[in-house]
């Protein structure tokens, strides 16, 4: 019965593929461009000119070498190709650092210093689930594309209705197609992330419980998006593009301003609740955006993945509900 | 069986009265004219037999039993609007109406937009509106259905693909299906409907058998003495249904005795006294248009 949403997802993730093709084209010319960079004593520019290379060792897949820096510091580097580096720093440097006991892992590249080492390491392991959650506003930008079927179907609805099916089950095969459409989505865009890093990488993919939750969130949060415009929409016969198009600024606006406290004065307190009720039903407000900001700064999106879940799950009931008894009141 | 019946349908549009009281029952296997100026409510009749639009009182049935989804599987519709998505292919609706519908015959569908002219692998936004049309129409009875509702089905074709149209409309009839159309080219509606509806304000003022109402009813019409002739005795007959007077031209329809009519006008000293026989226009014209200027008219008077 959805034959024609079908096409529809079916085209965008054509188009989708041609663009992520494109884009890994770039990634395989930027690999052989930077070719010299991934060969022997890759590392040396990083360890900095006049270290001298104390001893060299083959350990199973590559070697180990350990530098002994200009400073004084000695640099133990065990390069397994494209398996990745490890290493570890000893030294002045490290001794003279204020913070102790610091991790730092952006993706698979991470950073551990103790009070007499500092470890780093270029491939650890990369938890698929988590890099599926950071694809949710890719996710969401593929839901708005798709976005308002219900709306789009308001222009032939002596077509749609006249269908030997169930309006409210119409409905849910369009809400189906297209979810769908925007998991299949990001998983290409996943799949690329990853063929792009095995250009440089041979990558350690895991998949933990607490990544898999973060996936979850990510396409329910998609599905919230969408159904917001299901809402929003499906009682339009034509302009509900319009409303699409707002909907972006104002979704990721919304959460910023509900930040603002101006000092926790009355007004000030005023405007923070009146945002952040707003807020509450935008589930663009519930995305981490960015890992640099602290968790009290992030307003709903600092909840955690469970209730997070849970909200994301009952939005997009609530809007999919919402939108589909608006459709069945309108009329062609 | 396959019967239609529409019972004291009623539906507004705020306080605008679109559809008053209809009843109409449709025979299997007739073609069913629906007749009437725009904003008769012929389109909302449909919409409301179809749920497209929300009846604000009355009951549709067909064979008795009520519109439900299933009920899709046997009604073909086609709408005023050709309402074809821009972006698929003529082949691509096919397709569409394949996976819809347990019945369509795809071949057939592409023969008959062949006959159209229609290319099945254009898209549907370069199609002209008669091509949209034709695509609509092949579709409907390519899916070989048992009710047939089309809205203006010859709408914006030529006149060659409208006699198609016609002569597709005539041919599902003989296979058994009840066809309701509508049309502002009477001419269409008398070669193929049996029986027709006149809606007029949204309210039913004429329902029969074409031939029954053809033979019902005769003009007799003449030449006056004088402009100023007084036409009181013919209006207050109860064997006349309609007077038109037009200066010294008086049209009478008159629906018992039109020879004993005939002479009376002759009667009066009018000149050219003649009994015609009704065509649906005449019909249509008296049903819907009581009101011509510079006319003196008595409508219904009897």
């Amino acid at each position: 019965m959805a034959y024609v949403e079908w096409l529809r997802v079916k085209k965008t993730l054509i188009v989708l593929s041609i663009i992520l093709g494109a884009l890994f084209l770039i990634a395989v010319v930027v690999r052989i461009s930077v070719n010299n960079e991934f060969g022997p004593g890759r590392l040396n520019s990083m360890i900095g000119d006049g270290a001298t290379v104390v001893s060299t060792q083959a350990v199973p897949g590559g070697t180990r070498t350990v530098y002994k820096a200009k400073n004084g510091d000695t640099v133990t580097v065990t390069d397994r190709g494209a398996e990745g580096i490890t290493g570890i720093v000893t030294g002045p440097t490290v001794d003279a650092k204020r913070s102790k006991n610091q991790h730092v892992r952006i993706g698979p590249f991470s950073m551990t210093a103790s009070k007499s080492e500092v470890d780093f390491e270029t491939n650890g392991p990369i938890d698929v689930g988590m890099l599926f959650a950071y694809l949710t506003i890719f996710g969401a930008i593929v839901a708005t594309v798709l976005a308002a079927p219900l709306a789009r179907e308001n222009e032939r609805l002596e077509v749609a209705w006249t269908k030997p099916i169930d309006r409210t089950l119409y409905a849910l095969q369009l809400y189906g197609v297209d979810i769908v459409g925007i998991v299949a989505a990001m998983l290409l865009m996943l799949v690329a992330c990853i063929a792009a890093y095995t250009l440089f990488q041979i990558p350690h993919l895991t998949l933990t419980a607490d990544g898999a939750l973060h996936a979850l969130v990510a396409i329910v949060a998609c599905a919230a998006w969408y159904a917001m415009f299901a809402a929003i929409t499906s009682w339009m016969k034509r302009g509900f593009g319009a409303f699409i198009g707002i909907a972006w600024p104002v979704a990721l606006f919304v959460p910023g301003l509900a930040l603002i406290g101006l000092g926790g004065s009355v007004i000030g307190l005023t405007f923070h609740w009146t945002f952040q009720v707003i807020s509450a039903v935008d589930p663009l407000a519930y995305l981490n955006l960015s890992s640099g900001i602290p968790r009290h700064n992030m307003g709903l999106a600092a909840i955690d993945e469970p209730l997070k879940l849970l909200v994301l799950a009952a939005l997009a009931l609530v809007y999919a509900g919402a939108g589909l008894i608006e459709w069945r009141r309108v009329e062609a | 069986m396959s019967t239609i019946s529409i019972s004291h349908l009623r539906k507004a549009y705020g306080p605008f009265l679109a559809v008053d009281d209809v009843s109409i029952e449709i025979p299997t296997g007739t073609v069913y004219g629906l007749l009437g100026p725009n904003g008769a409510g012929k389109t909302t009749t449909f919409k409301c037999m179809l749920g497209l639009a929300a009846c604000g009182a009355g009951q549709i049935a067909y064979d008795g039993r009520p519109l439900a989804p299933s009920t899709f599987e046997r009604i073909a519709y086609v709408p005023e609007r050709a309402v074809l998505y821009d972006h698929l292919t003529v082949a691509e609706h096919f397709e569409m109406t394949r996976r819809a519908f347990k019945k369509f015959d795809v071949k057939r569908a592409v023969e008959l937009v062949g006959q159209f002219g229609v290319d099945p692998a254009k898209r549907a936004r370069a199609l002209s509106k008669g091509m949209k049309t034709a695509t609509m129409v092949a579709i409907a009875f390519a899916r070989e259905p048992d009710f047939l509702i089309l809205d203006e089905p010859t709408s914006g074709l030529d006149p060659v693909n409208q006699r198609s149209v016609l002569n597709l409309i005539i041919n599902e009839a003989t296979r058994g299906c009840t066809i309701l159309f509508s049309s502002h080219q009477i001419g269409q509606v008398e070669r193929a409907a049996e029986r027709i509806a006149i809606l007029q304000k949204g309210r039913l003022v004429l329902e029969g058998a074409v031939d029954d109402l053809k033979a019902d009813r005769k003009i007799v019409e003449g030449i006056l003495p004088s402009d100023d002739f007084s036409v009181n005795g013919f209006a207050a007959d109860k064997r006349i249904a309609r007077v038109d007077k037009q200066g010294r031209i008086l049209r009478l329809t008159v629906v018992h005795e039109p020879d004993e009519i005939a002479s009376q006008l002759g009667a009066t000293g009018a000149q050219g006294v003649r009994v015609v026989d009704l065509n649906l226009e005449d019909i249509f014209i008296g049903a819907v248009a009581p009101d011509t200027s510079n006319a003196v008219v008595v409508e219904g008077a009897n």
